[in-house]
């Protein structure tokens, strides 16, 4: 079972919060299963609700993450998305941004199925396997 | 205490050259320079924190941020704090926070997570020994 974390967050009050990462409960239980098995972080944000995974290596970081409505605070629409970007990084000397997409939008009613999230996740996986090959 | 007519006697002559030479000019120490720097070295560690914030932030959270000399790093231009904070409003005010010297600070990191809202590179400060999660 995976806790939902109830820290003190920055944007929302704290019945919200909990509403809201619960509702990323099954998806959190799957990134941390795809973590394991394809050994990489688990993505975790304390202050908006989203999860995902780290991909590391030398220099760059890529995230694959599922997260909330980015205008949610605007519309109050909850819907989420599965967004990946990737981070070169030379710690204390460099940090840019090198990409950003949104791949799809996931419907709220969607984002506790299970076989769904993870097949959504898996594929890019996959992609990133087979283009690293 | 002068002769009559206002004629110095030796002892006071010889008095005040021996108190010119045990008053060393300060600006040829070395050790003033050395202590200047580290007095500024250490008032710019101490230099403050500012949060961005608007109608959504949390009044007790630990996130901030700062910049390279006293002032805030964006100054009142919300819009460039929003992109480089990668903050999901726009910000309508700056605020000071003094941290105490005894209290641990992690930081700083860039703001790079959430590009669908800006892009990023600020830099972020949390109060506390470890980034939450």
């Amino acid at each position: 079972m995976i806790s939902v974390s109830s820290a003190s967050v920055d944007y929302f009050p704290e019945n919200e919060w909990k509403a809201l990462t619960q509702k990323l409960s099954i998806a959190i239980s799957v990134c941390s299963e795809l973590a394991r098995e394809y050994k990489c972080d688990l993505f975790v944000d304390s202050r908006w609700p989203a999860t995902g995974l780290k991909l590391r290596n030398l220099l760059q970081t890529r995230y694959i993450r599922i997260t909330l409505n980015p205008n949610y605070l605007v519309n109050k629409e909850t819907f989420f998305e599965l967004r990946e970007h990737t981070v070169v990084r030379v710690p204390f000397i460099y940090s840019k941004i090198k990409g950003h997409r949104l791949l799809i939008v996931i419907p709220e009613d969607r984002i506790q199925h299970k076989e769904y999230i993870y097949s959504l996740i898996l594929q890019l996986l996959e992609k990133s396997a087979a283009d690293a090959t | 205490m002068g002769s009559p007519g206002g004629n110095l006697t030796t002892d006071q002559i010889r008095n005040m050259d021996s108190a010119g030479l045990e008053a060393p000019n300060p600006l040829l120490d070395p050790a003033n320079y050395i202590g200047g720097l580290g007095t500024g070295a250490i008032k710019w560690a101490n230099r403050p924190y500012w949060r961005y914030i608007g109608s959504n932030s949390n009044p007790t959270s630990g996130w901030m941020t700062r910049g390279w000399g006293w002032k805030p790093p964006y100054g009142t231009n919300f819009s460039e704090a929003k992109n480089a904070l990668q903050m999901p409003f726009e910000p309508t005010e700056v605020t000071r926070i003094d941290v105490p010297w005894y209290q641990p600070v992690r930081g700083p990191r860039p703001a790079n997570l959430h590009p669908e809202w800006g892009g990023g590179g600020g830099s972020e400060y949390f109060r506390g020994w470890r980034w939450p999660e």
